[in-house]
């Protein structure tokens, strides 16, 4: 029986919060550590950012040196930096010490930079010039300093495609600035010995590059990792008890007297998509309509539940697919039809058969990026069978109530 | 009385004792925020991010209330939690995110300055750097509030919603502040309260970010609670058997909202519907603030449906609102929701379908709407306006007694405001196959009054009718009045109180060619009367033709009129419609006929004997003069019919 879990609806959580989901996390580790870097984007407040605090916590205890950035609120990357360099002056004072070392000896940046930068926490860069306008030499100094780092150092950034894309919609200086970081994190994926790093976000990072004419290759050394619903008896592949041990242990958390197996039964059948914030929303409401016994709980979930679900959940999709509207028509068909017809197979559809069913002029790998896109907004996710083999399927059951509702199938 | 109305519901600065008498209802609102809070105590010394609560409810729901209530109950936890409940709205803030932070810090350091402390400030250099001196500077107050680490700050936010859009309107200042919210360890748990929405837009930063608690309207009985409550407070006797029953009128016509039951309850101790009826104008007037920002809260689409809803008429379905605002149900869906997430409107499943009808919860605030933005012509009475109030304060008997107590007064248009309502609460309650025979039921109920007083009474009843009609739409306007009339004709007949009915037939029929031509009047019948059974409409027939012929006579001699008896008489026993249009021809050649006043009354005589059923062989045998009489009624029109050529074709048979 898993512990008792606290009500947090809201925010990433941790610790006595946190429902443990032990396969996603270890396949989350094995990706890690396996590839340069994991791209964990998905649609908001389906729980990335409470893995991340998990990861940080995890690969700490591992003896890596964890620098977690969450890019909310920064408006430039000079800021992003020094977050970077509060960081490191937190977390990593080896790290530290190289970079004081080395801007003593000059560095080829500006002496108001090293200064400011020799306060040490909390330092904001201020004025028009900035790292950003000696990039090239900061990140390769940052590089050096974490190459010689006595820990592996491990980047997690959140929110990181909301940040570029603030940056891409300003000037062009601002644009180049979100292409100089994304060259540099690159650049250290593709290392001999890479700098690892975890980048999340909530909205995918291929769409908005091919939305501003950015090249993907951007993106290289990046496996995307999905963020799945809690596993049931209908998800696939995971847990089959994860979202009823969820439900349970978050009712034993709240101490809710009456609460029974049923009462679980009938919210995992009326809730429908089982993300923990929806489930937790749902006791929620339950508990403020005074519990009512199984036969009744269905009216609060249509009169309470479900509109949040709706609100929260397929408006999202909504917003992900108009931002598709500025692709061109030949991209925008074989989405279309690529997520119609991974939410009409009964089963997960292989690359292979996805092909074969949408006919397009496009070839492979352009499919495989469409798909990867489908995939970073969330409309699906994917698996890899034992020959590592694609296979895909609706990321949760809102995809296709939120297909058919769009009307997309209808579309000639 | 207005006076007294309006004392401002202000929750900051009620007394503890009051707060908690005054306590009603919401136990699972308040469980789950103090739920929430003992959450975050338990994360204390934790990395984990403490909870954040957005209490959700429309104006005057008692939002403000349950951030005392709840401000009590932390008092128990001594130096472990910090409550700050801040003003309700904070202009010292303006333009500076930063500003919220060092307000808090004051509150914690020193509350006893804070009103200086806090006041505005010029918003000038880095936003951003700002931001990061305050949350340092108010970490470092958080530090010396609690030196051991082990306490919790719960910063009260009234109007969250209002901060947000004029405050952290920017997305890169509404991203710190999330980003300060959720960070790791923190020590400040944000409890706001809000009208409109504050983490539902997927596009902004703070996208369900709280946990969200919605404040329900007041049930009945809570409503009942919070007046014994409150009468017990203010020393006040219990409430009688017949106050009850008006707080359940009070309940719904504010649709459970507190504050509006809370002012409304004055009432409860006044049996007068005049002074119940300037209240409520009172309140609308007064309130005008309140239900603006109450309506400026919403959408603009959500407003436009809110309009269409009230002017168009309530209740109403969403389908048929799409189609009175010209457009499908699909689109009118999200500012549809809104209104009902915003508690503006309820729905009731309608009767004999599944769908749900809506209308505006607060009553007083489609008075409001209604005296504001034109609903009400300038200068009408003020019951006019509020027959919603009326129906649910009286009971349907009592409606009619009202409307009868002011028709005795000569205040006719106060009675048809009291008629007004009662036919709506009649045409509510009662099932269409149901309604005429309801209706006709409740004029005789009328026929106990003096007949001039009636009279009067049944003039307004005319506008009362014609208001019902248009709500209903289930009668023919013209049809229903004649049906009307007919039913006091009637009753006069029966007690043989000719001169009450021939009043009465002049009204009849003053409507009537108020309205149409006598010839069209005629034919309107001929067309009705052959779809139905002509023996069962005898007494109808005989009591609406004698009208119409009375009426066409009224203003030449009574000889004519009497003439008109006579014509109508015979009508009583002439089968077919033809036959009616035949001897509507004969009205001029009759009208040379001389017949003497003696005859008159015989006359009028054998008309009621006839439609009381009685064969002209019997009456012969009791009265014999009588008799003769009405044998000569009986013959003359026929004869002389027969003898005029039959060439006028000023009616065509079809």
């Amino acid at each position: 029986m898993r512990p008792p879990l606290r009500m947090n609806l809201g925010n990433p959580v941790t610790e006595d919060d946190r429902f443990d989901r032990p396969e996603l996390q270890r396949e989350l580790l094995s990706t890690i550590q396996h590839a340069p870097g994991v791209a964990m984007f998905g649609l908001r407040r389906i729980g990335k950012s409470s893995l991340l605090r998990w990861v940080e916590r995890e690969l700490t205890g591992q003896q890596h040196t964890v620098l977690l950035i969450d890019a909310q609120g920064i408006q430039s990357l000079d800021q992003l930096m020094a977050e970077l360099l509060d960081q490191i002056a937190a977390k990593a004072t080896g790290v530290h010490r190289v970079l004081l070392e080395t801007f003593n000896q000059g560095a080829g940046l500006p002496k108001r930079l090293l200064d400011a930068f020799a306060k040490g926490k909390g330092v904001t860069l201020k004025g028009s010039e900035g790292i950003s306008d000696y990039w090239e030499s900061f990140a390769g100094l940052l590089e050096s300093a974490f190459d010689r780092h006595d820990k592996p150092v491990v980047l997690l950034i959140d929110e990181l495609p909301f940040f570029c894309k603030r940056l891409l919609d300003k000037t062009p200086s601002e644009r180049e600035a979100a292409i100089q970081l994304l060259v540099t994190l690159r650049t250290w994926r593709q290392k001999a010995k890479p700098i690892k790093m975890i980048l999340t976000g909530s909205i995918g990072l291929r769409a908005l590059l091919r939305q501003h004419g950015i090249d993907q290759y951007h993106l290289a050394g990046l496996s995307n990792f999905d963020t799945p619903p809690l596993g049931g008896p209908v998800a696939v592949g995971l847990l089959h008890t994860e979202a009823p041990d969820f439900v349970d242990a978050l009712a034993r958390g709240q101490k809710l007297q009456g609460w029974t197996p049923e009462h679980t039964t009938v919210l995992l059948e009326e809730c429908g998509v089982w993300y923990p914030l929806a489930l937790q929303h749902a006791v929620h409401q339950l508990v403020l309509a005074g519990l009512p016994d199984p036969h009744h709980m269905r009216a609060v979930f249509s009169e309470q539940v479900r509109a949040m679900l709706n609100e929260t959940f397929l408006v999202q999709f909504d917003a992900r697919w108009r931002v598709y509207k500025a692709l061109d028509t030949v991209e925008q068909t074989a989405l279309r039809n690529l997520l119609g017809a991974t939410v009409k197979a009964a089963q997960p559809i292989s690359d292979l058969a996805l092909v074969k069913a949408i006919r397009t002029r496009l070839e492979g790998p352009q499919i495989s990026e469409l798909l990867e896109t489908l995939r970073e907004d969330g409309f699906v996710a994917c698996r890899l069978n034992r020959d590592h083999e694609r296979f895909w399927h609706p990321s949760s059951p809102l995809v296709p109530v939120w297909w058919q509702r769009s009307g997309l199938g209808r579309k000639r | 009385m207005n006076g007294a109305v309006i004392e401002t519901f202000n929750t900051h600065r009620m007394s503890e004792a009051a707060i908690k008498a005054l306590d009603t209802g919401r136990e699972a609102e308040q469980q789950a925020i103090k739920a929430a809070i003992e959450r975050n105590l338990d994360r204390i010394g934790s990395t984990s991010t403490p909870e954040h609560v957005a209490l959700y409810g429309p104006r005057g729901f008692g939002k403000s209330f349950m951030t005392r209530l709840i401000e009590i109950w932390a008092q128990q936890h001594g130096t472990r939690l910090r409550y700050l409940l801040l003003p309700e709205e904070q202009h010292n803030l303006a333009r500076s995110p930063d500003a919220l932070l060092r307000y808090f810090e004051q509150l914690l350091l020193h509350p006893e300055k804070a009103w200086e402390q806090a006041a505005f400030t010029w918003p000038s250099g880095d936003a951003s750097a700002r931001w990061s001196d305050a949350v340092k500077q108010l970490d470092a107050a958080i530090d010396q509030t609690f030196p051991d680490g082990q306490g919790l700050v719960v910063a009260v936010v009234e109007n969250f919603d209002m901060l947000l859009r004029d405050v952290f309107g920017e997305a890169s200042a509404e991203e710190r502040l999330r980003k300060w919210m959720t960070r790791k360890a923190n020590r400040i748990m944000l409890f706001v309260t809000a009208t409109g929405t504050v983490d539902i837009d997927y596009d902004r930063p703070l996208f369900r970010a709280f946990t969200d608690i919605r404040l329900p309207a007041w049930s009945e009985a809570e409503c009942l609670e919070y007046f014994h409550a409150r009468r017990k407070l203010e020393g006040k006797p219990e409430l009688t058997a017949e106050q009850i029953g008006r707080v359940r009128a009070i309940t719904l016509f504010t649709g459970g909202n507190p504050r509006m039951s809370q002012l409304l309850g004055q009432v409860l101790d006044d049996n007068d519907a005049l002074r119940a009826a300037e209240l409520l104008n009172a309140l609308a007037d007064k309130l005008a603030d309140y239900y603006r920002r109450r309506i400026d809260d919403l959408p603009q689409l959500s407003r436009g449906l809110l309009d269409a809803l009230i002017r168009g008429g309530e209740p109403c379905t969403p389908t048929e609102l799409a189609k009175r605002v010209g457009t499908e149900q699909s689109k009118i869906a999200r500012p549809f929701a809104l209104l009902r997430d915003h508690d503006i409107i309820v729905g009731q499943p309608a009767t004999g379908s599944s769908e749900i009808r809506y209308r505006v919860a607060d009553r007083v605030m489609v008075h409001f709407y209604r005296l504001r933005y034109g609903g009400v012509a300038p200068g009408a009475i003020s019951l006019a306006a509020i027959v919603d109030f009326l129906q649910l304060y009286f009971d349907q008997s009592e409606l009619l007694e009202e409307a009868k107590k002011f028709a005795e007064k000569g205040m006719h248009l106060e009675s048809e405001a009291f008629q007004a309502a009662y036919f709506q609460l009649w045409d509510t309650n009662t099932e269409k196959s149901e309604k005429k025979a309801s209706y006709i039921r409740e004029i005789h109920k009328l026929s106990k009054m003096e007949t001039e007083k009636l009279l009067d009474l049944f003039k307004d009843r005319i506008a009362a009718i014609e208001s019902k009609m248009r709500i209903t739409g289930i009668f023919n306007k013209e049809a229903h009045i004649i049906d009307l009339f007919h039913q006091f004709a009637v009753i006069f007949q029966r007690k043989r109180d000719f001169p009450k009915y021939f009043a009465v037939a002049q009204r009849e029929i003053e409507f009537q060619l108020s309205v149409k031509s006598f010839h069209d009047v005629l034919y309107f019948f001929w067309i009705r009367d052959e779809k139905i059974s002509l023996g069962l409409e005898v007494g109808w027939r005989l009591s609406i033709f004698h009208s119409i012929i009375n009426s066409v006579f009224s203003k030449s001699t009574p000889k004519e009129q009497i003439y008109g008896l006579l014509f109508i008489t015979v009508l009583g026993f002439i089968a077919t419609s033809n036959d009616y249009l035949e001897i509507s021809k004969a009205a001029d050649f009759l009208s040379d006929k001389e017949i003497p006043e003696q005859l008159k009354n015989l006359m009028v005589a054998a008309q009621a004997a006839l439609s009381a059923g009685k064969t002209s062989e019997s009456l012969e045998r009791v009265d014999p003069d009588f008799a003769k009489v009405l044998r000569l009624v009986w013959d003359l029109p026929l004869s002389n019919i027969q003898g005029r050529e039959r060439s006028g074709k000023r009616f065509s048979r079809r």
